[in-house]
């Protein structure tokens, strides 16, 4: 080396150490990274045992990967090079022409542990199913396939698809449902036999889109026709319009990829033909009486909380229509879009959120509010799920 | 605290730098002793609450050095000597291989309680640097050191304090009283240093996350590509992970002064075990060759005997690695394969083709690497049987997907393992021009600055950040 390239080299490393260093003590403390969608690292607390063990220290490092000066751009210049260098998957994203899918870790399935699995849901579903028949109820638990499940063709070969896992733990919850008497609902052969079942899902997110969650809606509702003798109005294509919000669509899988990447997409809101008035009531607070939350500005990106403003621990819609009946929705976020459609047939429609809602356990709340039709909706990937929206 | 952390990069070194170039170079004795508090420091970060063992070796091996110097009796040389190997080797026992031992007391049917000990970082590395000091003291090939802080200087040195390469105090004994920083020195240890941390983040991350997702898998399950993909992936992990903390040591040291021995020669490249154990953690073999190989009696001695001798080293060296049946097993394995070598096939070896003989070798160490990564003997015999078609299979896609996801790192971790910088060397040296010479002198600079930025990158945006070697 000459001695210039010593002195640039020595210069640089020094500058650049300096320079981060300074840029990240400077940096603006933030506690929520929204295209990551998790909370940042916050910085480690001191006590004797951390700093013995040396996780005090190791908290720092956690601290600082998160608050690093310039993080933001290098996550987007990170995300760009692994796109431009053709990598199949990117922070976690499946790239494919049509779709921007989940990367579904290759596991073998256990199918005895599935099996098994279904067994202890469909017991619990059964619990739940008496406690709402107990009051002349009615009782439906809706499978709705995710993304990764509606679009397994769009899966490279040589990546895992889930079919195997979605296809026997549906058929196991089928099984053992039907054993125990549970009404079971598995939405995935009708979306199949739609002629189009491509614009049920989404490309970019994991949920089903406004029309996925009408489709559904409309079998739930034949279904209570099919099985009780409940007067429940069913809105027809006629009686509603479905139309497209002008805002893009930020999908999960796009935020993923700090919207680096983008495919086709949008989302699309659905209004009866004759407005159904309510009052909504957020946590047992009457709150704005909306349930879309579109950003302030069309040129905002727009996220699936446009549905009902997103998972919400307990919300009532009440229309005031005292001849039809009550329903009571409760499950993960697929169940924020058909609330948009499920109360314009309902009296009251309450609707819950059992991630965060702790106030009481689902069956008291049921006996509490007596609504005459309880849903459950769970998405394939957590179907048999007993935690928090499996009934606990 | 790693040297690919924000907290090193941001804040422990610039803080050192800083602290270490404030003081002015007569002033030899505040700067060693700024560097052995940063050294400590360093080592108090990984858990305060093992600062005291490091502190107890370094006692040790300072009392012993007094006691085993020439111009003592005998006695009391020998004392000196003995009682720092029982002092360290004990200490390394107690921590690493009492729950080992306990457990395999249980197994044979004989109720001992296993102690619920965490291994201090980096013990097997300051214990074997510290016995090194004791025993040239002890055989006259080192002064004694009388200054306790160099003592601990030595020991504790941040550079190759937690995963090496294991420094002889004959290495840098005229350095700790005597050495001379200057901007030649300095500019080397940051090229050095950002080749060695460019390699970390960028490749053996990379290998890493591969091999971690092969290996977690059980056995049975993976299809024979599968498994030589994660093979090959832990191969490449292990090199550019041990060999880049190796440059970011040796490189750091330089920063300061110190010159440590190289640690990894291109081992990959070898044409015979015999070659890769020449070219493979060379601190780490030679102070088995000098410190138990040749006091055994070496390989002047019968050859029942050096059978003999071979196999304590390789048990030891196996052991050192870890305190489990697999490294065992992975030591038995060099043992079987380099004895081989000497006595029964090293002449047939010599004479075939080269492709030949180094296809033997790197299928040797990549079968060691599966036995070393195992968790245990029963996942490594499921893995070489999967690897030789065996395993009930799931679909050879997932080798396809870690080929493909991570191409650009197969294809640059594949042409790091030659010698490419001693190739453009010569090839630039052969040439005359002006930008052969610009090259020489810029392009280590340019590239090495890039690899920083490009690790900074990684660091900043990945939490996949491990060293395997910490856990020795």
């Amino acid at each position: 080396m000459s001695r210039n390239a010593q002195r640039l080299v020595t210069a640089a490393f020094l500058l650049f150490l300096g320079l981060a260093l300074a840029a990240t003590l400077l940096r603006e403390e933030e506690t929520y990274s929204f295209f990551e969608n998790r909370t940042l690292a916050p910085k480690p607390v001191y006590s004797a045992q951390a700093d013995g063990d040396g996780s005090y220290f190791s908290g720092w490092e956690r601290y600082l990967s998160d608050h690093a000066a310039g993080r933001k751009t290098l996550l987007r210049l990170k995300t760009r090079l692994d796109l431009a260098l053709g990598r199949p998957v990117v922070n976690d994203v499946v790239v494919t022409e049509e779709a921007l899918l989940p990367y579904l870790p290759e596991r073998p399935v256990d199918r005895a542990a599935v099996s098994r699995q279904a067994g202890a849901m469909a017991d619990r579903l059964a619990e739940i199913q008496a406690a709402v028949e107990g009051y002349g109820g009615y009782y439906c638990y809706v499978g709705v396939p995710c993304q990764y499940a509606c679009r397994e063709e769009d899966y490279p070969w040589y990546l895992n698809n889930r079919a195997d896992l979605s296809a026997w733990s549906v058929q196991e919850l089928s099984r053992a449902a039907a054993e125990r008497g549970v009404n079971f609902l598995d939405m995935g052969p009708v979306f199949r036999a739609q002629p189009d079942p491509d614009r049920l899902t989404s490309a970019v997110d994991n949920h089903y889109s406004i029309q996925g969650a009408y489709l559904t809606y409309r079998t739930i509702l034949e279904r209570i026709h099919a099985q009780t003798e409940l007067e429940v109005p069913v809105l027809g294509e006629e009686d509603v319009t479905i139309s497209q919000v002008p805002n893009r669509y930020l999908g999960s899988r796009t935020r993923k990829l700090l919207a680096q990447e983008w495919r086709e997409d949008a989302l699309y809101r659905l209004d009866p033909a004759e407005a159904v008035p309510f009052t909504r009531y957020n946590y047992g607070k009457e709150t704005y009486s909306s349930l879309y939350a579109l950003p302030e500005h069309p040129w905002e990106d727009v996220t699936y909380n446009l549905y009902m403003g997103g998972d919400l621990a307990e919300t009532l819609i009440d229309t005031g229509r005292e001849e039809l009946p009550s329903v009571l929705v409760y499950g993960d976020s697929f169940t924020n879009a058909l609330e948009c459609v499920m109360y314009l047939s309902f009296d009251k429609m309450y609707s819950l959120d059992l991630r965060h809602y702790k106030d009481m356990p689902l069956e008291d709340y049921i006996a509490g509010t007596r609504p005459q039709v309880v849903v459950c909706i769970r998405d394939y990937e957590s179907l048999l799920d007993l935690e928090a929206n499996g009934g606990g | 605290m790693v040297f690919s952390s924000l907290t090193f990069l941001l804040f422990f070194l610039p803080a050192l730098l800083l602290c270490y170039f404030l003081v002015p170079a007569r002033c030899r004795g505040v700067r060693n002793c700024v560097l052995l508090l940063f050294s400590l420091f360093f080592y108090r970060c990984g858990g305060a609450d093992y600062l005291p063992l490091l502190l107890a070796s370094i006692g040790i091996n300072y009392l012993g050095g007094l006691l085993a110097a020439p111009g003592h009796p005998l006695w009391v040389r020998r004392l000196g000597l003995w009682g720092a190997v029982a002092g360290g080797l004990g200490l390394l026992g107690w921590f690493k291989y009492a729950g080992f031992l306990a457990s395999n007391l249980n197994a044979l049917g004989l109720p001992v309680p296993v102690p619920r000990i965490v291994l201090p970082i980096g013990i097997s590395f300051f214990t074997f640097q510290g016995l090194s000091y004791v025993i040239d003291v002890y055989r006259g090939d080192a002064d004694c050191q009388r200054n306790p802080l160099y003592v601990a200087l030595y020991v504790a040195l941040f550079p190759q304090l937690v995963a090496g390469p294991i420094v002889r105090y004959t290495t840098v004994e005229e350095e700790i009283s005597r050495r001379r920083e200057s901007l030649e020195e300095f500019s080397q240890g940051v090229v050095r240093f950002c080749f060695g941390l460019g390699k970390k983040m960028l490749l053996a991350n990379a290998m890493g996350e591969v091999a971690d997702g092969v290996f977690s898998q059980p056995a049975a399950s993976l299809a024979t590509l599968t498994a030589w993909v994660g093979a090959a992936a832990y191969t490449l992990q292990i090199y550019f992970d041990f060999s880049a903390y190796s440059d970011m040591a040796i490189g750091l040291g330089r920063m300061f002064g110190f010159h440590f021995l190289e640690n990894f020669d291109y081992p990959y490249i070898a044409a015979s075990v015999k070659e890769f154990w020449r070219r493979w953690h060379i601190s780490l073999s030679t102070w088995f060759r000098d410190y138990v190989y040749i006091p055994l009696g070496g390989s002047r001695c019968s050859r029942g005997r050096n059978l003999l001798n071979l196999l304590a080293v390789w048990l030891l060296t196996g052991l050192w690695h870890g305190a489990n049946w697999t490294f065992v097993l992975w030591g038995l394995w060099f043992y079987v394969l380099l004895t081989g070598e000497r006595y029964v096939w090293g002449g047939a070896l010599d004479k075939l083709p080269c492709v030949v003989k180094h296809l033997y070798t790197l299928l040797a160490v990549m079968v060691s690497w599966v036995l070393f990564r195992a968790p245990d003997l029963g996942y490594a015999a499921g893995y070489l049987k999967a690897m030789r078609g065996g395993g009930v299979g799931l679909p050879v896609r997932q080798g396809v997907y870690y080929l493909l996801e991570f191409w650009p790192e197969w294809l640059l971790g594949v042409l790091a393992v030659f010698p490419w910088k001693h190739w453009a060397a010569r090839w630039l040296d052969a040439r005359q021009g002006r930008g052969a010479a610009l090259v020489r002198s810029w392009g280590p600079v340019f590239l090495a600055l890039g690899l920083l930025a490009l690790s900074y990158v990684k660091l900043v945006s990945g939490s996949f950040n491990p060293f395997i070697y910490f856990q020795f």
